[in-house]
């Protein structure tokens, strides 16, 4: 429908230019989608892997690259197709090995620098870090975690979030805030060693 | 900072994280923190959370807009189907080209004619098309979906106190917590309509249909719960139309939107109820 008009021409420091400072993310993932799909899908076919796989493990690998950027390691050594097409094929790699299965078909044709790979594999191991956290926030209810998503992933005022939830004034929607946030640390709490790790993640920046 | 409530205290702790204090406060607050060890392990903590939702919420970011870039494809595929059947439609009727090019001059009222046909092939194409993809869960979904969570009987008691067993299903029920409502909900002696209310909205939320259905039928026979008995009414529709039990779902949806003084009565907008009847129809 409107496809058309939003398939905007991104050059790779375009890309990072949207993602560090632009507020919307849709058009600069979709580019990353429309420029890099198909080649990662392929990778992980060819070694093993379903349409799924390749779906979930290049939605995990542009989760990894914008975390990357966003921390300022994303140097542009290599160009962003071959910086994603390693990130993906780290993370299909890390799972095949889980997995107890071999690569059938190692595609080395991308460079890569050695501190770029090393970059690559911190983030990947980070992520795992943050994914294996994530189920904590399924406990906290659907209320809590869209009050909560709304407030410290979309930035959104509790002016707007109280209006959205349905709450009758902007003071219930602090207070259900406050109580979210507080089950949420109790919920961390319960996992020490999970919480320790994250926190060391967070002290190394 | 100071004299500050739980509240208080953790905005502050909000704005210092989000990186919104001014230069002044900041001072202030760091000044605090040093002091105060408690704060300092407040901060982290909230700085773990923080970082595990702006996680959560990137990926949720990027499944959406992958979700939305397919669903944009499905549609296009589509719209190539209908290009390529009026193509094919053109190409089989050489007889009206042939036609067009002897009689080069057409008159007006026969282009009104041509608009009226298209304007009415449209719109059975339309009918059709709404007529073959209505389903009673589509209309459940889509209903449910356009509307904010339903959060309670009353928001006057948002304290924390979860003494009873009655505060912890109204505590998990406003958090959204709706297995945890159901779980608890089995441990009550004697439950009163508004945790069965409660009860019945979880059930409906986890797509148990029979379990929602009995849950607002008990309500509404409750006679102390007339505070409630439009909501009770409503969601017991709902519960319906997601069971599929359409003719008893339709008609009681008709009826509160008739009812001037239901106070759901402007929920149910004109095409949805048509929709509804027509979905009445089709099966």
């Amino acid at each position: 429908m409107n496809n058309k008009k939003i398939q905007s021409v991104y050059e790779d420091q375009d890309v990072i230019e949207a993602i560090l400072h632009s507020n919307n993310l849709d058009p600069v993932v979709r580019h990353l989608y429309r420029t890099n799909f198909d080649s990662v899908a392929s990778y992980i076919r060819s070694n093993s892997g379903g349409d799924e796989d390749a779906e979930d493990f290049f939605q995990e690998a542009i989760v990894v690259f914008i975390n990357i950027v966003r921390k300022g390691n994303f140097r542009g050594d290599s160009s962003i197709k071959t910086f994603l097409y390693s990130i993906a094929r780290n993370l299909w790699r890390n799972e095949l090995k889980r997995q107890n299965r071999a690569l059938m078909r190692e595609t080395n044709y991308y460079e890569q620098s050695e501190k770029e790979e090393q970059d690559i594999q911190d983030s990947i191991s980070e992520n795992e870090v943050k994914n294996q956290l994530l189920g904590l926030l399924d406990k906290l209810g659907e209320n809590c975690k869209k009050i909560l998503l709304m407030f410290y992933y979309e930035n959104l005022p509790m002016k707007e979030i109280f209006q959205h939830m349905g709450y009758e004034t902007e003071q219930v929607a602090r207070n259900m805030k406050y109580r979210c946030m507080n089950k949420l640390k109790q919920l961390l709490n319960e996992h020490p060693e999970m919480k320790q790790n994250f926190r060391s993640l967070l002290a190394n920046g | 900072m100071d004299n500050m409530n739980n509240t208080n205290r953790a905005e502050w702790i909000d704005r210092y994280v989000q990186g919104n204090l001014s230069a002044e406060e900041l001072q202030h607050f760091q000044a605090t923190m040093q002091q105060d060890a408690t704060l300092q392990q407040e901060v982290e903590d909230t700085q773990i959370a923080q970082a595990l939702l702006q996680h959560r919420g990137l990926r949720n970011e990027i499944k959406s807009i992958r979700a939305s870039m397919k669903a944009e494809e499905e549609e296009g595929s589509v719209q190539t189907l209908a290009e390529v059947s009026s193509n094919t439609v053109a190409v089989e009727s050489p007889t009206e080209t042939d036609e067009e090019k002897e009689a080069p001059t057409v008159p007006m009222y026969q282009w009104g004619g041509r608009v009226a046909a298209g304007l009415a092939i449209f719109l059975v194409g339309f009918l059709i098309a709404q007529y073959a993809t209505l389903s009673p869960e589509g209309l459940y979904e889509e209903k449910v979906a356009s509307e904010p969570p339903y959060l309670g009987l009353s928001n006057r008691s948002m304290e924390d106190r979860q003494d009873t067993i009655a505060d912890q299903v109204r505590v998990e029920y406003q958090f959204g917590n709706y297995e945890e409502v159901i779980r608890l909900y089995g441990e009550l002696e004697k439950p009163t309509f508004a945790e069965t209310f409660r009860v019945g909205y979880s059930h409906l939320q986890q797509e148990r249909t029979d379990e929602a259905i009995s849950a607002f039928q008990q309500v509404l026979q409750d006679q102390n719960a007339f505070m409630i008995k439009d909501k009770a009414e409503y969601y017991l529709a709902l519960s319906y139309l997601q069971d599929g039990q359409i003719e008893t779902a339709v008609d009681m949806l008709e009826k509160i939107h008739t009812n001037n003084d239901h106070d759901y009565e402007d929920s149910l907008g004109s095409l949805y109820l048509w929709r509804l009847r027509l979905l009445k129809m089709k099966y």
